[in-house]
């Protein structure tokens, strides 16, 4: 991961590669159609999850492949608050996002900075901590894991399913690449005035730091909202489902009869925070991802 | 905040004005920064890949749990019989063959789409960004679901295709069909986070060479093949590495959309240790994890090897 | 799929039910004292008193606020509490709880998968005397003993019969296939007269279809285990007759590899895209609304017993027992509860309730099932259960199963080789415990 990009002298300040001495009008247009056809393309399962969401059983039941519902209705959206527990699954993935979210921002910010800014033994190690923990895969640890989370009495707990997502490498990538580009002399400048390395952090690390924690805290966001197989795993009882996991097991609930249009307004409930989250602060989130690439 | 001093200040401390704060209270305090990371660290992560290791060696199954130290050591029993077991060999190649149709597929994906954005489209960017992005941030169990039924026998595929005079097959339950739809799925979900990466990558690709190069006759083929991959090839490198550790990996497609079917032929070595582990079997399921392990290692450290930049 | 309990139970959570059930049950079981677990009480007929909890899934549990009515007006000093839990999480629920000594008086367990908790010591055994074991389903009664000592008594009963387009078959002049050879021509016929496929058959190919296979070879004579549950007994002519027999479903295009589609099962059956299905006995309540028409059922389905095989028309027994915990503090009382659930009266209170059927065969006769002869199959069928092996394997054996099944119903297999690769895949997972 220790990918860098060599810069040539003389870089541009715009930010687009020039497209040649051809004619430019036509491949022009020629792109924008091609994107929208892949954008439509793209869109065609999400279309597919509203239009669902919004038909009734019996409405499904006798015309399944329709694209559009015939007669719109909310009902799959109130049974999904009345009939099945998505109160509780909802409450669960918020509890579990905001102990998340609130845990990395802390310990990677901590971390950040500490790999970022200060000097001291054992750097390299802590440094071969984050990218090691990026690499084990999830399928190598989550049996361990879970015999931890057994003796930890931690099972069928939002806590245990929070724990292991507390400092996301990641996390630590994107406030470490940020503390470095801090200039030294801020800090240095207060720490001759006597600073310790503590209030160093508090009063002037964090506070400089909004984009990152901003972006941290749409990753990690993420990374909770979506998790799937490790909530399966920690959760056995509905009481302790998070909303992707609330969602497959009503996909899977009825006896006899998929219902799919409660089972696609779950999913639209499911989905609809992120995209939302994301289409606000998708900048931060770009500038993120590419922060942390390409140190 | 107090104002910025130059290095001519005054040094009041006696320290040599040029050393950088280190030692023992420095280390100390930079651990305990650190100190929430690793406990999480320790852990989630380091304990449990060394326990994996140690229950490989194991047959512990799912009632020891509470007692996990009286088991019975059996050494690499549970690696022969996992060698031995002809699925997980097919699941190995299931596996595989995910990855080396799906990462560069993905990344090729993702590389038009980054240069299409990248050059000449000034408006809606950002609106084509979150289009291509959103299937990476929504929830798998959902899409998973559409799909499903979308290429069911009676499946919305089908009936246009039926519409425009073909007959489609049955896309999840005929063998030679499932496993692309399953590959196909992972593109999807992914693809997005490749065109950012590169987008991010081409940003720092420098235009004026470019415009040198073109002045002096390369063609647009030419120019992107000798000087824009080229300077791309450490984001290539991380994209593929990305993308190859995750879809060794994969276990939500096939688990969402056929449950390893049909005939296993889109079980994946996750999975199968999925599996193993609901029936109980951790030893054999740890040691399947290892395997995972020792794959994702191998497969990065050649992928470096191969595409590091030779500068 | 075909699930031996009304609510197909949650394939995620059926995993990790097996999870928690082997973990913590049997870790659990080291740290039950056998508080008197094996000494066999007398129950006597003075009220109950104190207080007892029962938790029991959400299910046929529904009913029984109404049906223990009577009972607590009979036994005012009695506190009784009843707690209902999603059917899906149900075992796993149990399994935590009684590892960890915070469990029920009284609990519900399923009968056809309940051997993982009774053989830990958790439960207490069936005090003499308290019932008549010969009042009940065979098949219901043996499934709660381990070794010859009950430690459950039954409380409902399922199992699955042949359930068909009795208008279908009428139009073309069929009557219910009595043994394996009439089923495929019956199929056929149906098939003939306006149905799409003859079969509505399972197709998860996992431990369901594991599940009908095994009662496949009991049919033509066979056994899964050795008597001493030793060894898996597998690779058998029965076993090989059995995969035949269920392959040749798909083989001769009565029914379909990847099964009723995404609208699953019953919408196919009202359309006659299915015309019959192996299955339990709640669709009888639950067609006429995916029909949406009162009547539907009297007037289109027929029941009948499964086809014979060579050793005759088993099935496999399902259903609900009652068990009494051996921590409890209040056994006296709680089997006293235990015992009014079984006694004939309630047992048909609670089918008019909620349409449980009765484990006690004698309650068959009232009027309100005897009436209904769509019933009368399930009935005669529940004569010829037998339970599946009480072995904590099981399930991997099961799903082993189906997974071979599917390779000879899709031809890639012959019946023969998938069972030699089923008794040496059993051979390598053992009889556990």
């Amino acid at each position: 991961m220790t990918a860098t990009i060599e810069r040539l002298p003389d870089v541009a300040s715009e930010t687009h590669i020039a497209a040649g001495p051809r004619p430019r009008r036509v491949p022009v247009v020629l792109l924008y159609v091609a994107l929208a056809l892949f954008a439509v393309a793209t869109l065609l399962p999400f279309f597919w999850v509203i239009s669902g969401s919004l038909r009734s059983l019996d409405e499904i039941r006798a015309d399944p492949g329709a694209w559009l519902p015939t007669a719109p209705t909310l009902d799959n959206f109130a049974r999904l608050f009345s009939k099945e527990n998505f109160a509780g699954y909802l409450f669960n993935s918020v509890a579990v996002a905001i102990m998340v979210v609130l845990g990395n921002i802390l310990a990677a910010a901590a971390a950040g900075y500490a790999l970022g800014k200060l000097h001291f033994a054992g750097k390299k190690l802590a440094f071969a901590a984050v990218m090691a923990s990026l690499m084990v895969p999830f399928t190598a640890v989550f049996v361990p894991q879970f015999v931890v989370t057994v003796n930890l009495g931690l099972i069928d707990t939002l806590a245990g399913i929070a724990l292991p997502s507390l400092a996301l490498p990641i996390s630590i990538f994107i406030m470490r690449q940020y503390a470095s580009s801090i200039p030294d002399e801020l800090l240095e400048a207060a720490r001759m005035d006597g600073a310790g390395e503590f209030r160093l952090f508090f009063t002037i690390f964090l506070p400089l730091s909004g984009p990152a924690v901003a972006t941290v805290t749409i990753m990690s966001f993420l990374n909770s909202w979506n998790n799937f197989i490790w909530p399966l795993i920690v959760a056995q009882s509905s009481s302790t489902y998070t909303l992707p996991v609330g969602l497959a097991a009503t996909s899977q609930a009825s006896a006899n009869v998929t219902d799919y249009g409660l089972v696609l307004a779950g999913a639209i409930v499911v989905m609809l925070p992120v995209l939302v989250l994301f289409l606000f602060l998708q900048r931060y989130f770009v500038q993120g991802i590419a922060a942390s690439g390409l140190k | 905040m107090t104002a910025l001093r130059t290095s001519t200040a005054p040094n009041t401390s006696g320290v040599p004005r040029k050393r950088r704060p280190r030692g023992v209270r420095t280390s100390v305090i930079a651990w305990i920064f650190l100190a929430p990371f690793a406990i999480v660290f320790l852990t989630y992560t380091a304990i449990p890949a060394l326990a994996a290791i140690g229950f490989s060696l194991t047959d512990l199954q799912g009632r020891d749990l509470r007692n996990p130290f009286n088991v019975d050591f059996i050494a690499i029993d549970n690696y022969v019989r996992l060698f031995a077991d002809a699925r997980f060999i097919r699941d190995i190649g299931n596996t595989l063959l995910f990855v080396v149709v799906g990462v560069p597929l993905t990344m090729a994906l993702g590389f038009a789409l980054a240069l299409a954005l990248n050059s000449g489209i000034r408006r809606l960017r950002g609106v084509f960004r979150t289009i291509f992005f959103a299937p990476v941030v929504t929830n798998i169990v959902a899409i998973a679901l559409i799909w499903q039924y979308a290429f069911n026998n009676d499946g919305t595929v089908n009936n246009v295709l039926a519409n425009l005079g073909f007959a489609g097959p049955n896309w999840l339950d005929d063998t030679n069909t499932a496993m692309p739809i399953v590959i196909l799925l992972g593109i999807w979900r992914n693809f997005g986070t490749a065109m950012l990466l590169f987008l991010a990558g081409l940003q720092a690709v420098p235009e004026d060479v470019q415009e040198a190069a073109a002045l002096d006759g390369a063609g647009w083929w030419s120019r992107l093949w000798h000087i824009t991959l080229p300077l791309l090839l450490p984001t290539i490198l991380l994209i593929s590495v990305l993308l190859t550790v995750f879809y060794l990996q994969v276990f939500d497609e096939p688990y969402l959309l056929t449950d390893g079917g049909p005939l296993g032929s889109t079980e994946s070595v996750a999975l199968y240790t999925y599996k193993q582990f609901g029936f109980g079997n951790y030893g054999i399921s740890s040691a399947a994890s290892v395997v995972t392990l020792v794959l994702v290692a191998v497969v990065s450290v050649v992928q470096f090897r191969l595409l590091r930049p030779r500068t | 799929m075909s699930a031996l309990t009304p609510s197909r139970p949650v394939r995620l959570t059926a995993a990790f039910a097996l999870v928690a059930t082997t973990a913590l049950v049997l870790s659990g079981c080291g740290r039950v004292d056998s508080a008197g677990s094996t000494t066999s009480t007398t129950v006597d007929e003075t009220p109950a008193t104190g207080t007892v909890s029962l938790w029991a899934p959400d299910g046929d549990a529904k009913a029984l606020d109404d049906t223990l009515a009577s009972f607590i007006a009979d036994n005012p000093d009695l506190d009784l509490e009843v707690t209902r839990i999603p059917e899906s999480e149900y075992n796993t629920k149990l399994q935590a709880a009684l590892a960890s000594g915070s469990g029920p008086d009284i609990a519900q367990t399923y009968t056809e998968a309940q051997a993982g908790f009774i053989k830990g010591d958790a439960f207490a055994a069936v005090p003499d005397g308290l019932v008549d074991e010969d009042s009940f389903f065979p098949g219901s009664w043996a499934a709660g003993e381990i070794d010859g000592t009950a430690y459950t008594v039954p409380w409902y009963a399922y199992t699955y019969t042949l359930v068909y387009r009795k208008d279908i078959a009428e139009s073309a002049g069929l009557s219910a296939p009595a043994t394996w050879e009439e089923m495929i021509p019956f199929e056929e016929g149906l098939m003939a007269a306006g149905a799409t496929k003859g079969l509505g058959a399972s197709v998860g190919w996992d431990s369901y279809n594991g599940q009908d296979l095994a009662q496949l070879v009991w049919q033509a004579g066979g056994e899964l285990i050795s008597d001493d549950e030793s060894e898996w007994t597998l690779d058998t002519p029965e076993m090989i007759d059995a995969i035949e027999y269920n392959a040749s479903f798909f083989t001769s295009g009565v029914a379909d590899t990847a099964g009723p589609g995404f609208l699953d099962s019953q919408p196919y059956f009202v359309t006659g895209k299915t015309a019959s299905s192996i299955t339990g006995p709640w669709v009888i309540g639950q067609f006429d609304t995916v029909a949406e028409q009162d009547g539907w059922t009297a007037e289109n389905v027929g029941t009948a017993t499964v086809p014979a095989g060579s050793a005759g028309s088993i099935g496999a027994i399902a259903g609900g027992s009652l068990g009494v915990l051996a921590d409890s503090k209040n056994q006296d009382a709680a089997w006293k509860v235990v015992r009014f659930l079984s006694q004939r009266t309630t047992q048909i209170a609670q089918y008019e309730s909620y349409g449980s059927l009765p484990a006690v065969q004698s309650a068959w006769e009232d009027p309100t099932i005897a009436d209904q002869p769509l019933l009368d199959a399930f009935f005669d069928q529940l004569q010829e259960t037998r339970s599946y092996p009480q072995r904590t394997t099981w399930l991997q054996i099961a799903t082993q199963m189906g997974a071979e099944m599917e390779s000879v119903a899709k031809g890639q297999k012959s019946a023969e080789e998938a069972a030699a690769t089923l008794q040496s895949f059993a051979d390598g997972v053992g009889t556990g415990e």
